[in-house]
């Protein structure tokens, strides 16, 4: 069965796989048949979308089109159309996998965002309704801000529930550095109100590093 | 056997030796003390033993993560099963057919817990052991015995309680007949099963175990107490002489041995764990509560008793089955609920000591079920 056969059947496992495997090599012909997959908006069973699932293309197809797509060459789907759709897909993964794959594209192909995307990653950064999205959007802070907008947002990020999302911040913060984008005393004036709880704690258990240091020895060694 | 010993030697309770059978509390709080002391005696001096023959717990990959909890010593549920077995054997009415029926379920689903553990680690891969049918057929078995035995003659309730459930809030039992049985191996599956799924970080399950025995003693004590049944309307019929629960105190030494063995281990298992429980601890535990659970006729207790792991079983059943099976789609970030709370940020000493919280908190609100029926 070929792969364009597999995507056409019943069972939604089936044309799961199918999905992956798209990823897998890099050509047009994928990168159609996963847009074609992402474009697809026939509604789900009537069973499915009283449990949640709007689509006939389920939530783990649209997310692991996304994940494909990231091998794929951006010139070779409608990048922009797509993400646009997906940021506003109901299951929050699928926006998560449109997020991460935007952000892989832009830094390594040097792609330009619209500004109706910007706005809408921007919304994403700042909407507190699932993390795992705001964790996807807060790096592009670092390609869609100016200093002023990041003053501004530190404020707001700082207050956010999950630590992960602040430490997300972080993170991007650590590229603009990196690009030179900020100075140092304007990135220690974001940092002073950011509240460093134990939530951050993580145990070292030196006994397992000791381990650990010894076993990449002894890998390097045969 | 003490209480044995001492019923033999004074049988008039005019000795000291009376405490030793004449008082529940008291053989509870022995029971408790030795079977503590048991595992706290035997695990360290174990430990190594399940180091040396490769009894530890192992990740996919060949490099250690020094985060990871690999190389820790599983089968530490030996331990219980150990200290609680000899603190059964030592301080309970061996005569007694509940105490029969608590034996035979916990010993079982032991030795299958034990079983699957063995064949983890001579795999070495801890996604392995029996497979989920081959767990489910056994503990259908375990269930359908314990549902048969409860139904039959040999039955430790009298005969006006044989083949009826009792729901929760209403006084009287209802009648089911011969539905009793799948109903009370259902249940067994159930619960066996819900407190396998807790076991997933260091006292996550030991912490709700405790205080689910801890209820499950109150119960037991209540419903086998003649001035209390009768005070709190518990299936007291007063044509009976005393309660239909007779003798089921005996379930507290139960309870409180394994409360012991539970406190015990939780001495070694607590963050960071020198030892996990594995499926043997689990296994045990479960059908030992489950047990306890279908004697005592408390089954529509467990949901809020044993909250914790109803939490569990459930928010993996919605992922599985309903969400990653039929959808196509998580509905929780993670699951079972702890890897849930784990994936969105929460510290695992955190997450325990919160569900140790909520359980106490549904133990008050079960005891609450005394009264409010």
């Amino acid at each position: 069965m070929s792969l364009k056969e597999q995507l056409n059947q019943e069972k939604w496992q089936l044309r799961n796989a199918a999905v992956k495997k798209l990823g897998l090599d890099k050509s047009p012909e994928n990168a159609q048949l996963l847009t074609e997959v992402l474009r697809d908006k026939r509604p789900s069973k009537w069973w499915a979308n009283l449990l949640g699932e709007k689509f006939h293309q389920v939530g783990f197809i649209r997310r692991n089109a996304w994940a494909s797509l990231k091998n794929q060459n951006p010139e070779n789907f409608p990048l922009e159309e797509l993400a646009m759709a997906s940021l506003q897909d109901p299951y929050y993964e699928v926006q998560s996998a449109c997020l991460r794959t935007l952000y892989h594209h832009l830094r390594e192909s040097e792609i330009t965002l619209s500004q109706s995307l910007e706005a809408r990653i921007k919304a994403r950064i700042l909407s507190g309704d699932n993390f795992e999205i705001r964790l996807a959007a807060i790096p592009f802070l670092s390609f869609i801000y100016e200093k002023d907008e990041i003053q501004e947002l530190a404020a707001q990020i700082v207050r956010a529930r999950h630590w992960r999302v602040r430490g997300a911040f972080l993170e991007a913060l650590c590229y603009i550095v990196e690009k030179g984008a900020m100075k140092r005393e304007e990135v220690e004036a974001l940092l002073r109100p950011f509240n460093m709880r134990s939530e951050y704690f993580k145990p070292i258990f030196l006994l397992k590093e000791q381990r650990a240091k010894l076993d990449q020895m002894l890998l390097e060694k045969s | 056997m003490i209480y044995h010993l001492c019923q033999y030697l004074d049988p008039d309770k005019q000795s000291l030796l009376r405490l030793g059978h004449a008082y529940i509390s008291f053989r509870a709080g022995l029971a408790f003390l030795f079977a503590m002391a048991i595992v706290l005696f035997l695990l360290p001096r174990s430990y190594h033993i399940f180091v040396r023959y490769g009894w530890v717990n192992r990740q996919r990959s060949y490099m250690i993560d020094s985060s990871s909890k690999e190389g820790v010593p599983v089968m530490g549920g030996m331990h219980i099963f150990i200290g609680g077995m000899l603190a059964f054997l030592l301080f309970c009415d061996l005569t007694n057919r509940y105490v029969h029926i608590a034996l035979f379920a916990s010993v079982f689903s032991f030795f299958l817990g034990l079983m699957d553990d063995l064949l983890k680690i001579r795999d070495g891969n801890h996604d392995g052991g029996i497979s989920r049918k081959g767990k489910y057929l056994v503990q259908a078995f375990v269930g359908l015995t314990v549902g048969v035995l409860l139904y039959s003659q040999w039955s430790p309730h009298p005969e006006l309680l044989r083949g009826t459930i009792c729901l929760p809030a209403i006084k009287e039992p209802l009648d089911v007949g011969l539905l009793q049985i799948p109903f009370v191996m259902l249940v067994v599956m159930f619960i066996s099963n819900a407190v396998n799924f807790a076991d997933g970080m260091d006292g996550l399950a030991t912490g709700p175990s405790f205080l689910t025995f801890m209820g499950l003693g109150i119960f037991s004590y209540i419903l086998g107490h003649a001035i209390w049944s009768e005070h709190f309307l518990y299936f007291y019929f007063s044509d009976m002489e005393g309660t239909v629960f007779l003798n089921s105190s005996e379930l507290v030494i139960i309870c409180a041995a394994s409360m012991g063995a539970l406190m015990g281990f939780l001495w070694y298992n607590t963050y960071p764990a020198t030892i996990f429980m594995g499926d043997c601890g689990s296994m045990y535990l479960g059908g030992l509560l489950a047990s306890i659970f279908v004697m005592l006729k408390q089954e529509w207790v467990f949901p809020i008793l044993g909250f914790l792991f109803v939490l569990e079983l459930a928010s993996v059943l919605i992922q599985d089955w309903l969400g990653i099976g039929l959808l196509g789609r998580r509905i929780f970030f993670r699951a079972p609920y702890h890897e849930n709370l784990k994936y969105k940020g929460y510290s695992e000493p955190k997450i325990v000591v919160r569900m140790w919280i909520l359980s106490a908190a549904m133990l008050a609100l079960a005891l609450l079920t005394l009264k409010i029926r």
